[in-house]
């Protein structure tokens, strides 16, 4: 079980979080080159460091997290609002 | 008796030639390189050899063969999907699939075992159904069951799950099959190397070079090779690859676990799925049961196991065969699953001449094996997408033409 | 012939206590403390199992479970490691996959053929001719597989323990116990666990007659129980590492999940065999299952021994044996550089004991099945024949380090020890003892006492730097182990029944990797996940491409160490179920319950056939009045002056037209356009809205809204209201009416319009009620909180009997709703709906600024490529149609049906399907039933009931 120290709640296991998976607001408008088709469905899914939204389902709260996409470590998590 | 066997008992010290063709440097130029030697990528060679005379090949690796996911899956081979484009294609498959022992000389435990997609409440009865349909009408043996009809086929059900989330029918699928999924890789890597096809393992690819005509190097820590036509089929390893060609995919890659039981004598004949519980299972032919449930929820590339995993799983399955308490787990491992938005994998041209792709594998990887490499094959042999994975380009995100398999797609298997 | 040795005060066994129990149909008794192997062979038992592949006669080989060779099963328990499990009391014990029986076993037969089953032989036969390929599979699954598992077998769970801890030491041998000592003095938080029934590893049989040793443990064990921050857990063996320091360790009344910061691995190694011809006879045993059988058990092995001797101990254990009652026939000594037992070997001679030093082994031999001899050739080239009934190997060890390659060390070939050890291990974990490659007794104490200061120091203790002892200069491994024979049977796998000559097969055939090698010979798959038989594969495969060990590897070693049952796993079984406020009613009034995610609702109420039922409640909720429970709805309350941006945020429409004190129907989209939940939208001020959601998409919904809410930093709270407030649904003609009775607000059309939404006291209780229509019928919807709501419904049943009111269910429902052509998100609609393809583009505003999907939608809006059509079949009463049927045109699939159902009103069927967008003019589809037939449907325009919604008009 991976452990972190979140604000607010302590130290929970990360088990208890689900990522966003829509996680950028609607742009008002799109660039000319890209298709609304590109911006919903393209990724760069290649093993990185991301920002990542995450929902605490029993405190309903939402956080930011910095997590390395190829090996898991996390480095920060903040409330994802001040 | 094979004569094949015979040979082991009356030649002194006998053993067949090497299966595969390996040679230790790479030449300088081959028409068609091949990155990825699992199912997919050997498949493919076999086939761009046997059925086009293309045979100036070289498969690469950065591992073994076999190593990714075509080591890692659960084996079931079905083709009870959604949308008529993915029926025809996973039926093509199993078509294959059933003479594949014989066209490449290696018993790949091909076994028809029968499927079941169990269903826990309306909603899923009425997907089951939707999929039955479909099915039928393009001549795919599917049908939705009765509890009843389960409990036959699987007497040792617990069609009750211990008092939530009954079970209300089923999805049989009576083409659903398991096969060995090590022994496929090796034939189909003994077939093209046969042919001269070359296979290099731990030659991992660090670059891909284009020029004004499309593709144009390939290059790896041994040496730098003159290609104009390259095939990336890496599963788990795709978003590194087409990003050295520039493209981008929906693709989004999470760990897939899964894990086998001690060897048991034979008891489940057939292969049980459940979406609501999030588990499926099938029995190996020796003995073990292989289980899996739904990908990890966080993108992730690693293939480490958790425990949160094994424990979600073990939970479920007593409430479908509770008198497994006593059965133990003997290991778990996981693979990584190369998601894509509509459960559809992502086939044929890019927009980069000479850079074919086959990948979007996610958790319907396995079954596809012989069509892939087969309509691969025709794709680059003709650089035209061959008609059964037109629906499965690149392009089609761009404009919405997302393949409906949406629809059914609980844990996919 | 009993083969118990008289009492020590050592022993495991309490000799007062017998237990008696069956094996292959013949009574044994044992002491308590015995296992059911030590049992049996103190009984004189030599063959105790078969092997998997070939049937040959087995026995233990390490009597400490790195080795599956003895695996029982009665009815109700299969795969039981009879080496480490205790017998029941009366039980009967089977050897598993026998046929006919241990000693008569039919199978043997395969030892015959064993030629013509090769390494992989099933990949190269039985495809051929195909359809005789089932035929085989099924003879092949009957052989494969070890116990049997019986369906009746009852079901148990055990729940799991979650301990949090600063070091978990792992092995309670001298390193493992030396750690936790000087963990003690630090105070940190410890576990020290243990697989064995009691701590102490080598202390109680290879260093029992070190007198330093002996001090040491009278020492240290005693105390490990008033330790006051060190915990110790015998009986527990360390299931694997996982991500973030967990570390589950099995016991006998579950798994206790250990979540600790620093860890450290004290597991010791396993002893490894020798490969030689016939190597898998009963009696061929590991020196340390001889020393476990003596000193744990009192059990002699044998009568006349043989010790193989491949490094320096197994001199000094030799002679500790023998003080004890072992009869030592001679040492052979392999050894393959010359001298380097020198010392060892004259003392052997002085203690009168004969040690024979040897170039290779040829066989061992067996008579009747026994065995009887060991034949070999000694250092002058001359073959001698040494008569014994057993053979004890002290050939090397592996490192038990699986845990350590988890956390992630590597590991590396230390060609001075000739066995491998874990290097680079990260930070936080630790290695001490054996399984860091040191074999001193004084050492694997230093080792551990350093091992734990790093842990301490680690965790930040202020303590000065302990340095590690050196490892010895001394190989305790033989490098190659290995003496081939023409004959074969030299057995490097004893669980798969691999041989030398597979492995060599194999490499020729092109698995000369560790990986494929593993796959394609099955070395290492087997129960025991290759304990001890990798090793000497790796040698092999290291010699076959003239590589070093180091060179080629090994392969990843996964959860779990050794095998756990899945009851153990489970854990407790724990499931939410969800009430309304209102359940009660409905069991009073014989509710026929449907599970709807965690929630139970009503499908019907009373006896009789669903469609009965369902033409009752229909007819009174259009004929008079009818009330149904839908306190599912996800329920929010939202405050704020950014109460519309948000809204308009989340949902497709604009909300400028809503009204205070009404309502209106929203649905909302995902960032690619498709339909995701609908509900109701209530204003009551610029800055207080409250909506509803789908049942099952609530919590999704609240999770959703409070995301846009912090990415769009809105002035809004959120507040998640689901389970506090029940509601229910009043509609019918009469529903005004019985309203009225029990509230003494103004119910008329002019003060409570339809779509409005009220505050009202009905039966004395605060309730907001909104006029909805979704069924058809002149209806309110009443809101109020959990603890009250019981009371409105209970008021409303009273007020309604004179009138008929009768509750109806979801069945119901969905026929009410059908008629008005109001679609079900997740019925009708799919993972793939856009509200254009459902007529819904009246509700999807792309003028906003932002709303998510709003670019996906403008696309779509364009590319409609299905639609949602009401259909009818006039001439039929009877339901052939169901839901998913298809809708086809000759070969072509169009599309489906999404809801069906018999329609009172129409009396014929009437229902949604999805299509492909079809021509304005078409005016019929074909529906194709289950049964392949086809049927002709009108496609008619909805509502197929009320169109003009008179019957929300009423005075």
């Amino acid at each position: 079980m991976k452990f972190f120290e979140f604000p607010l709640l302590g130290t929970r296991a990360i088990s208890e979080f689900v990522p966003a998976h829509d996680d950028v607001l609607e742009p008002i408008n799109l660039a000319d080159n890209i298709s609304a088709g590109d911006w919903v469905y393209e990724r760069d899914s290649v093993p990185k460091i991301t920002t990542e939204f995450w929902y605490h389902s029993t405190s309903q709260i939402w956080f930011k997290v910095e997590r390395n996409t190829g090996t898991n470590q996390i480095y920060s998590a903040e409330v994802l609002r001040e | 008796m094979s004569m094949r066997l015979l040979k082991y008992a009356f030649i002194e010290d006998y053993a067949e030639d090497n299966w595969f063709n390996t040679p230790s440097d790479l030449k300088a130029t081959y028409d068609v390189v091949i990155i990825g030697a699992g199912g997919h990528g050997l498949a493919c060679a076999h086939y761009l050899a046997q059925d086009h005379g293309i045979t100036n090949v070289a498969v690469l690796d950065s591992s073994y063969i076999g190593g990714g996911n075509t080591g890692r899956n659960t084996t079931i081979i079905r083709s009870n999907y959604l949308t008529p484009d993915g029926v025809k294609f996973y039926d093509q498959s199993i078509k294959l699939f059933k003479n594949l022992s014989c066209e490449l000389d290696t018993n790949i435990f091909f076994s028809e075992r029968g499927h079941y997609t169990l269903a826990h409440n309306t909603s899923t009865l009425r997907t089951a159904r939707w999929r039955a349909e479909v099915n039928k009408h393009l001549g795919i043996k599917s049908e939705v069951v009765s509890p009843d009809e389960v409990l036959r086929a699987c007497p040792e059900i617990q069609l009750d799950c211990g008092g939530s989330q009954a079970v209300e029918g089923a999805l049989y699928h009576e083409p659903g099959a398991v096969a060995r999924h090590d022994a496929v890789a090796w034939g189909y890597a003994k077939s093209a190397s046969a042919r001269g096809v070359e296979i290099h393992q731990h030659t991992p690819v660090t670059g891909i070079n284009t020029d004004a005509q499309g593709i144009s190097e390939v290059v790896t820590p041994k040496g730098v090779i003159k290609t104009r036509t390259v095939l990336s089929a890496v599963a788990g390893q795709t978003p590194s690859i087409t990003k050295m060609v520039g493209i981008k995919t929906p693709i989004e890659i999470f760990p897939l676990q899964a894990c086998v039981t001690e060897p048991i004598k034979p008891w489940l004949n057939t292969i049980i799925v459940s979406g609501s519980l999030h588990m499926y299972l099938s029995q190996s032919s020796r003995g073990e049961l292989v289980m899996g449930a739904a990908l990890d929820p966080m993108e992730l590339h690693s293939r480490r196991s958790t425990f949160e995993f094994v424990t979600g799983l073990c939970d479920q399955v007593l409430d479908l065969f509770p008198f497994l308490s006593g059965v133990k787990i003997n290991r778990q491992w996981a693979g990584m699953a190369d998601m894509t938005p509509d459960f559809a994998p992502i086939m044929g041209t890019t927009p980069v001449k000479g850079f074919f792709l086959d990948s979007g594998w996610g958790t319907w990887g396995f079954k596809a094996t012989p069509i892939s490499g087969k309509t691969m094959a025709n794709t680059i042999a003709t650089n035209l997408n061959d008609p059964l994975i037109q629906s499965f380009n690149l392009d089609r995100f761009k404009n919405f033409n997302l393949v409906g398999e949406k629809g059914a797609a609980a844990i996919g298997h | 012939m009993s083969r118990r040795l008289p009492p020590r005060p050592e022993e495991w066994i309490d000799r007062k206590v017998k237990i008696d129990f069956w094996f292959e149909g013949e009574k044994f008794s044992a002491y308590k403390g015995d296992v059911i192997s030590s049992a049996l062979i103190a009984n004189g038992q030599k063959i105790l199992a078969r092997s998997f592949k070939y049937h040959r006669a087995r026995s233990t080989v390490s009597m400490a479970n790195h080795d599956a060779n003895v695996i029982l099963e009665t009815l109700t328990q299969t795969n039981i490691r009879a080496d480490v499990t205790h017998p029941s009391a009366g039980a009967r014990y089977q050897a598993v996959n026998t046929f006919g029986g241990l000693k008569k076993d039919l199978a043997q037969i395969l030892n015959f053929f064993s030629a013509l089953l090769p390494v992989g032989f099933y990949y190269k036969a039985f495809y051929r001719p195909r359809f005789l390929f089932p035929l085989w599979e099924k003879l092949i699954r009957g052989m494969t597989g070890l116990g049997k598992v019986n369906s009746d077998t009852d079901s148990w769970r055990q729940a799991r323990k979650q301990l949090f801890v600063d070091v978990l030491i792992v092995g309670a041998g001298p390193s493992g116990i030396a750690a936790a000592e000087y963990l003690e003095k630090t105070g940190l938080k410890t576990i020290i666990a243990d697989e064995n029934d009691r701590v102490g590893g080598t202390l109680g049989y290879r260093h029992n007659t070190d007198q330093s040793a002996q001090q040491f443990k009278d020492a240290t064990i005693k105390n490990l129980d008033n330790f006051s921050s060190v915990s110790t857990l015998p009986m527990h063996y360390a299931a694997g590492l996982y991500e973030g320091g967990t570390v589950p360790i099995v016991g006998p009344d579950g798994i206790k999940e250990v979540h600790t910061k620093a860890l450290i691995i004290a597991t010791g190694s396993y002893e490894q065999p020798a490969v030689f011809r016939n190597n898998d006879a009963p009696g061929i045993i590991l020196l340390s299952a001889a020393e476990r059988l003596m000193n744990r058990y009192s059990v002699l092995p044998c009568e006349s021994a043989v010790i193989l001797a491949g490094n320096p101990e197994a001199y000094e254990r030799a002679k500790n044996l023998k003080k004890i009652g072992l009869r030592i026939v001679a040492i052979i000594d392999l050894s393959p550089v010359p001298k380097v037992h020198e010392k060892e070997i004259a003392d052997a001679r002085k203690a009168g004991i004969k040690v024979t030093k040897i170039t290779s082994i040829v066989e061992a031999s067996l008579r009747k099945g026994i065995l009887d001899s060991i034949t070999v050739i000694t250092e002058h080239n001359q073959t001698e024949k040494i008569p014994c009934d057993g053979i004890l190997m002290s050939v090397g060890w592996s490192p038990a380090s699986s845990l350590l390659v988890q956390a992630g060390a590597k590991l590396s070939y230390l060609t001075s020890l000739e066995q491998v050890i874990p290097d680079e291990i990260p930070a936080g974990t630790y290695a001490a003892g054996q399984v860091n490659g040191i074999h001193e007794f004084k050492s694997k104490i230093d080792d551990g006492v350093a091992a734990a200061n790093e842990a301490a120091r680690f965790l930040g203790c202020d303590l000065p730097i302990i340095p590690r002892p050196k490892r010895e200069d001394r190989a305790h491994s033989h490098p190659y182990p290995v003496s081939a024979h023409p004959k074969g049977k030299e057995f490097v796998d004893f669980d798969e029944d691999i041989q030398l000559n597979d492995l060599r097969t194999s490499w020729r055939e092109g698995f000369n990797s560790v990986e494929l090698m593993k796959r394609y010979s099955t070395i290492g798959m087997g129960p025991s996940q290759g304990k001890i038989s990798n090793m000497n594969g790796v040698r092999v495969l290291a010699g076959l491409n003239k590589k070093s060990p180091g060179a080629i590897g090994t392969t990843t070693p996964r959860p779990f160490t050794h095998p756990v049952a899945i009851g153990a796993l489970a854990g407790q079984r724990f499931r939410r179920y969800w009430r309304t406020p209102m359940h009660q009613c409905h069991q009073r009034m014989a509710a026929n319950f449907e599970e709807n995610g965690h929630w139970l609702r009503p499908m019907t109420y009373g006896a009789g056939s669903m469609q009965t039922l369902i033409e009752k409640e229909y007819a009174a909720v259009r004929d008079a009045v009818g009330i149904i429970d839908v306190s599912t709805l996800g329920k929010v309350e939202l405050f704020g002056p950014d109460c519309i941006k948000l809204l308009e945020y989340a949902y497709t429409c604009k909300f400028d037209k809503l009204r205070t004190d009404m309502t209106r129907y929203i649905f909302m989209v995902d960032g690619s356009g498709v339909l995701i939940d609908d509900g109701v939208a209530a204003r009551f001020s610029d800055d207080h809205f409250y909506i509803t959601t789908t049942s099952s998409n609530a919590h999704t919904v609240v999770k959703q809204l409070r995301l846009f809410s912090d990415l769009l930093n809105l002035d809004i709270a959120i507040v998640d209201r689901t389970r506090q407030v029940g509601a229910f649904n009043v509609a019918g003609p009469l529903s005004r009416e019985v309203l009225s009775k029990i509230t003494s607000q103004s119910l008329s059309e002019a003060d409570f319009p339809y779509l409005a939404v009220r505050e009202l006291q009905i039966a004395n209780v605060k309730a907001r009620v909104m006029r909805v229509g979704f069924v058809g019928e002149l209806g309110y919807e009443i809101h109020a909180s959990a603890n009250s709501a019981q009371t409105i419904w209970n008021a409303l049943i009273e007020a309604g009997k004179p009138l008929g009111i009768m509750p109806f269910g979801v069945e119901t429902q969905r026929l009410l709703r059908l008629e008005k052509g109001h679609i079900i998100l997740g019925q009708d609609t799919d993972g793939m709906t856009t509200p254009f393809e459902v007529n819904l583009g009246w509700g999807v505003n792309l003028k906003k600024e932002q709303s998510i999907g709003k670019n996906s939608l403008i696309h779509l809006k364009t590319q409609t490529k299905r639609q949602l059509v009401g259909f009818e079949c006039t001439n039929t009463r009877k339901l052939e149609i169901l839901e998913s049927n298809l809708i086809v045109e000759g070969d072509r699939i169009l599309g489906r049906v999404t809801s069906v159902s018999y329609s009172p009103h129409r009396k014929g069927i009437i229902g949604l399907a999805m299509i492909d967008s079809i021509d304005a003019s078409t005016e019929q589809i074909c529906i194709k039933d289950s049964q392949g037939n086809l049927i002709d449907a009108q496609i008619v325009s909805t509502p197929f009931y009320d169109p003009e919604n008179l019957r929300q008009l009423t005075s």
